[in-house]
């Protein structure tokens, strides 16, 4: 700072103190706190609905097919899909917390009441994203109870599920944050939803294998970041999948870093938040 | 870094609540809202500054509150470098839009204000309390913004922007659509503040409102300060019976002249 900040015009109530701004509370854990509750308030919704969704998908795909078709390596399918459903429904809940909370915020305005305050830039960022790994870990708990409830099983490789986990996690909360960003509208945010989310999970390898598909869907199958989310789930679940459980949280883990600097980027420059 | 006291045995007054130099904001598209523009505002008076719409108030209060990437120039709020945490933490900001949480009640949005400013969840909560008092809001604590009519959402408006005790408040047109009554029992409190302190930036389309309230009044116009004095001088300058008649005149002199009177 080239000039010495007056304090004489400083009232000592004012959170200023000996030049330094001083919190009784950190700005950052009442944005964090902010963020859950937002969710909390919608939960039917927020945390119900795609529980709802995808233990559907899970009954009437998985019991109608189960003695019909079989997962790899002799699993029983419904146990197969299983885990592709549970990561389908933590990725939609995480990209979703992000994108809708960023957006709405921009379209009422009523983020400048966060980027006016002291919050630092990465603190907002975050915030927003603990809020969507927190949301989409609600899911997967849910997920993970009613499946085991419904198909029965146990978790084979804990410490691969639990960083496949953590990795979509952040993934998908940065890739909302990223959209959240990015949309205009809306409508952008609904074509996203419907022409990139669903797709890229309905095509991740949820319900089949590798080895089942011809050789240029398996490739294009292998470009998709959901299948390698899929796979670390499966392994963490069943024990075993199409690639190695290092290969697959090691995409992960790299996509999800890759959106995180974007991000963060983003919001250390200001762009797309600020005009 | 000095103490107050300290600044105050020592003699030189205060620095100024806000110091703008060369601030220049070009949109993307090209269009330059703001050409290079100068204004200090000293500690704890009442300014006013007034221009047409696009003429750059909404752009520089912006650029204070951090919510325009200026293109150019240097802000200073009290001193301290306007993207500061310090500075932020002094400003308050009343905005033109109605930009309210939909997801909190009006007390979480009050709270949760604090809360980005640092305050304690007690104290968060005992000045919303308070405020929702003066503003006559303790009924609709629990109401969601867009259950409230127009001026109950000013009030709100207002009252966020008070909540953590700022040392500047900035105004941008916050009477806009508000009945008579409101806007007496608002720029009473107001000028409260401002006595007892708080540095106050007002902007208005309420010519005969800026005048009775401001110490000092700034015209802006094309994004550049073309006169400022006390509401008196400026009448005398302009050889105006009015401040309507010294905006009329500011408004419509030759760009050459700009700045003749500032």
């Amino acid at each position: 700072m080239s000039a010495t900040p007056s304090e004489s015009a400083i009232p000592t109530t004012s959170g200023v103190v000996d030049g330094h701004f001083r919190a009784t509370r950190s700005p950052f854990s009442w944005l964090v706190e902010r963020e859950v509750v937002r969710y909390l308030k919608i939960w039917h919704y927020s945390l119900l609905g795609p529980i709802v969704a995808a233990v559907l998908m899970l009954v009437v795909l998985g019991l109608a097919l189960d003695h019909k078709v079989v997962g790899a390596g002799g699993v029983p399918y419904d146990r197969f899909i299983a885990a592709g459903l549970i990561a389908q429904a933590v990725l939609t809940t995480a990209y979703y917390n992000g994108s809708t909370t960023l957006f709405e915020g921009r379209r009422d305005r009523y983020i400048n009441d966060v980027l006016a305050s002291p919050l630092r830039w990465w603190e907002i960022n975050l915030a927003v994203v603990i809020a969507g790994i927190s949301r989409a870990i609600l899911t997967f708990i849910g997920m993970l109870v009613v499946t085991l409830l419904i198909v029965g099983g146990t978790i084979e490789r804990p410490l691969v599920l639990i960083l496949g986990l953590a990795g979509m996690t952040l993934l998908a909360a940065q890739f909302g944050v990223l959209c959240g960003i990015y949309v205009r509208s809306m409508d952008h945010l609904s074509m996203m939803q419907n022409l990139v989310v669903q797709p890229i999970t309905f095509l991740g390898g949820t319900f089949y294998t590798l080895a089942q598909l011809p050789h240029a869907w398996r490739v294009i199958t292998q470009i998709n970041p959901m299948f390698y989310i899929v796979q670390s789930l499966r392994i963490g679940m069943l024990g075993s999948g199409d690639i190695p459980a290092a290969r697959a949280l090691g995409v992960v883990w790299g996509v999800a870093l890759v959106l995180s600097a974007w991000s963060l980027l983003l919001f250390r420059s200001g762009r797309g938040l600020k005009d | 870094m000095t103490s107050p006291e300290t600044t105050a045995r020592s003699g030189p007054g205060p620095q100024p609540s806000l110091t703008v130099r060369g601030l220049r904001k070009t949109y993307k598209g090209g269009f330059t809202a703001l050409h290079g523009l100068d204004l200090e505002i000293p500690a704890g008076s009442f300014f006013g500054l007034l221009g047409p719409n696009g003429a750059g108030k909404t752009t520089l209060i912006g650029s204070v509150c951090n919510l325009v990437i200026p293109t150019a120039g240097e802000i200073r709020v009290f001193g301290f470098d306007h993207d500061s945490r310090e500075a932020r933490r002094l400003v308050g900001l009343c905005e033109q839009d109605v930009n309210l949480d939909r997801f909190l009640s009006i007390f979480e949005i009050l709270v949760y204000h604090a809360g980005y400013h640092g305050l304690g969840r007690r104290e968060a909560r005992q000045r919303a309390r308070e405020l929702m008092d003066v503003f006559r809001l303790s009924d609709k604590a629990s109401n969601r913004a867009n259950e409230l009519s127009g001026g109950m959402r000013r009030r709100v408006l207002f009252a966020r922007a008070l909540m953590h005790r700022p040392s500047l408040l900035i105004l941008d047109e916050p009477t806009a659509g508000v009945d008579v009554e409101l806007r007496v029992e608002l720029w009473e409190y107001i000028r409260g503040l401002n006595t007892d302190g708080t540095t106050v930036l007002l902007t208005t389309h309420y010519l005969e409102e800026a005048e009775e309230l401001c110490e000092e009044i700034a015209l802006i116009r094309s994004g550049r300060i073309v006169a400022r004095d006390t509401a008196e001088r400026l009448r005398l300058d302009f050889g105006a019976a009015d401040i309507a008649e010294v905006y009329a005149q500011a408004m419509a002199a030759p760009e050459a002249q700009w700045g003749a009177t500032a």
